[in-house]
């Protein structure tokens, strides 16, 4: 890696652009990170400047797969407020190049600086900002075949049978695992079941990643990072990952939005967040089950400790209930405890 | 009273029409007796107790759909009172289908979005429309329903005024329903 690092260092010099000594996207467990449902390619996310002493945030990547990621976002992040359904969902930072040198593809953003990270801001704040957003997405539906046409081939569009079998592949990832299989299967029925309500709440624009390291927020702006991980698809894809994240992250946060659910939205919009939450951690416990091959010594036991405490999530989900906080409070400790330095520095001010 | 409602939006479309919609129905079905059908474009429309919906889907070619709705509008015909919620796929039909359709009628401009923005000849049919039918346009404290956050005090006087504005507006569409 060093040394591929070196060789994009001076394509990157040749187009103007210093890195930083400091990178903190490619330290830590950043290797073993591939998303699961979008076209997962391996980049490289760099920190630099341009000769004119502006910061950049640099996409740089020669394997295929991530070219095409890069250029899927790059589509997305163009396409996604022209659309004639969508309004200013997203504020997007600037692209300042976007070349292929090298064999490699380069795309150059300006960087959005922000005060204080997302979880750093009051309560009110984060709640505010984030309904802010999910209201700008539920904005946009693709209903008629004309939307559903333009919105296709660009975004992609998950639909109910696309949601179950994807879960069918949560479930055969995890069929060895006795403690984590019967609770997958266990889902999948309920998913099977009310498969109406996912269907009832479909054709939504949704980020699948919708967590606070891909936004910023800026001059009360809220710019979206990570375009790569924009479909169609129920409304409350992005909301689960959201609350899910908060589970860990920010119970109080979390528990503001089911409260905001419960007295503002029907019981059947609620329902269908439930739903989408449990194939959320459905795919998380899997994406951490994938990464156990790739990992060893304290990682592996974090992967598994990982996979334990969204076991636990899940299974409380599935009640209609939360995490007991002591349960959460052990995985918090056992995580700090196994984490490698570079990881815990990648991770300060990431949320 | 058997009353027909017919909306181009009704949730889980998310725009302030279709939650107006919704909140329409509800309070009209709650009137023991009231008997409401909601002709709509979508499918799947939330649950609403006491009201019957017919759904138009939308992902097919648009003179289908109006064909469509046509269709399930002149099965309504014997029905009391129809109430049109303004909007381009609603109020071509419901202009074509006009000689047929219930005296009683209100036509509720509740996408004023909609209103506003019709341009050439279609601006025509919601003229047409407001002569044949009586005219309603619901105030912004009908359709802003106050939202209840979760991280301040309960908006008690907003709420109660919000449910006083209702009860007043569904007794504006009854008085104007009822037969000459």
């Amino acid at each position: 890696m060093p040394t591929e690092l070196n060789t994009i260092t001076n394509l990157l010099l040749e187009q103007g652009l210093t890195l930083d000594s400091h990178q903190p996207h490619s330290s830590g467990e950043r290797f073993l990170m591939q998303a699961m449902t979008t076209i997962a390619g391996q980049k490289f996310i760099l920190l630099g400047h341009t000769t004119a002493g502006e910061k950049v945030v640099i996409k740089v990547t020669k394997d295929a797969a991530g070219k095409q990621e890069i250029n899927h976002e790059r589509t997305c992040r163009s396409l996604i407020n022209t659309l004639n359904f969508a309004y200013d969902v997203f504020a997007v930072p600037t692209e300042l190049l976007h070349v292929t040198a090298g064999g490699y593809l380069i795309n150059v953003q300006l960087y959005i600086p922000q005060a204080v990270s997302f979880l750093e801001r009051p309560l009110l704040e984060q709640f505010d900002f984030a309904l802010r957003a999910f209201t700008a997405q539920e904005n946009s539906r693709a209903t008629t075949g004309a939307h559903l046409d333009l919105i296709k081939k660009t975004f992609g569009l998950m639909e109910t049978k696309d949601y179950l079998s994807t879960f069918t592949n949560f479930v055969e990832a995890n069929r060895a695992d006795d403690a984590v299989s019967p609770l997958l299967k266990q889902v999948y029925q309920t998913l099977t079941t009310r498969a109406l309500r996912v269907t009832q709440y479909g054709n939504f624009l949704t980020h699948n990643d919708f967590v606070p390291h891909n936004f910023r927020i800026k001059d009360n702006l809220l710019y979206l990072l990570d375009f790569s991980a924009i479909r169609f698809g129920n409304k409350h894809e992005s909301w689960a990952r959201f609350l899910n994240f908060m589970t860990l992250h920010h119970p109080a946060l979390e528990q503001a939005f089911l409260t905001y659910f419960k007295s503002n939205r029907t019981a059947e919009e609620y329902e269908s967040l439930h739903l989408m939450r449990l194939f959320r951690l459905g795919e998380i416990i899997t994406y951490y089950r994938q990464t156990l091959p790739k990992s060893t010594g304290n990682l592996h036991t974090l992967n598994t400790a990982r996979i334990m405490f969204w076991s636990a999530v899940l299974a409380a989900e599935l009640q209609n209930t939360r995490v007991a906080d002591s349960i959460r409070q052990a995985y918090q400790t056992t995580r700090d405890a196994l984490r490698t330095e570079d990881e815990k520095q990648r991770q300060v001010g990431l949320h | 009273m058997r009353i027909t409602v017919i909306t181009p939006l009704f949730p889980p479309d998310v725009a302030r029409a279709a939650v107006y919609a919704r909140e329409l129905t509800r309070h009209l079905a709650l009137q023991a007796d009231n008997t409401v059908t909601c002709i709509h474009y979508g499918q799947f429309p939330e649950t609403v107790l006491g009201v019957t919906f017919i759904s138009i889907p939308k992902d097919v070619a648009k003179i289908k759909r109006l064909v469509h709705f046509g269709h399930a509008l002149y099965a309504q015909r014997h029905n009391d009172a129809l109430i049109i919620l303004n909007g381009p796929s609603v109020d071509v039909p419901t202009i074509l289908l006009s000689p047929f359709l219930p005296k009683c009628g209100v036509y509720i401009e509740s996408d004023q979005d909609a209103a506003t923005g019709s341009r050439g000849l279609y601006k025509l049919i919601p003229y047409l429309l407001k002569k044949r039918f009586q005219t309603l346009r619901p105030s912004d404290t009908i359709l802003n329903r106050p939202i209840i956050h979760p991280l301040h005090n309960y908006p008690t006087a907003a709420r109660r005024t919000y449910d006083q504005a209702w009860t007043q507006h569904v007794t504006d569409i009854k008085n104007l329903c009822q037969p000459n």
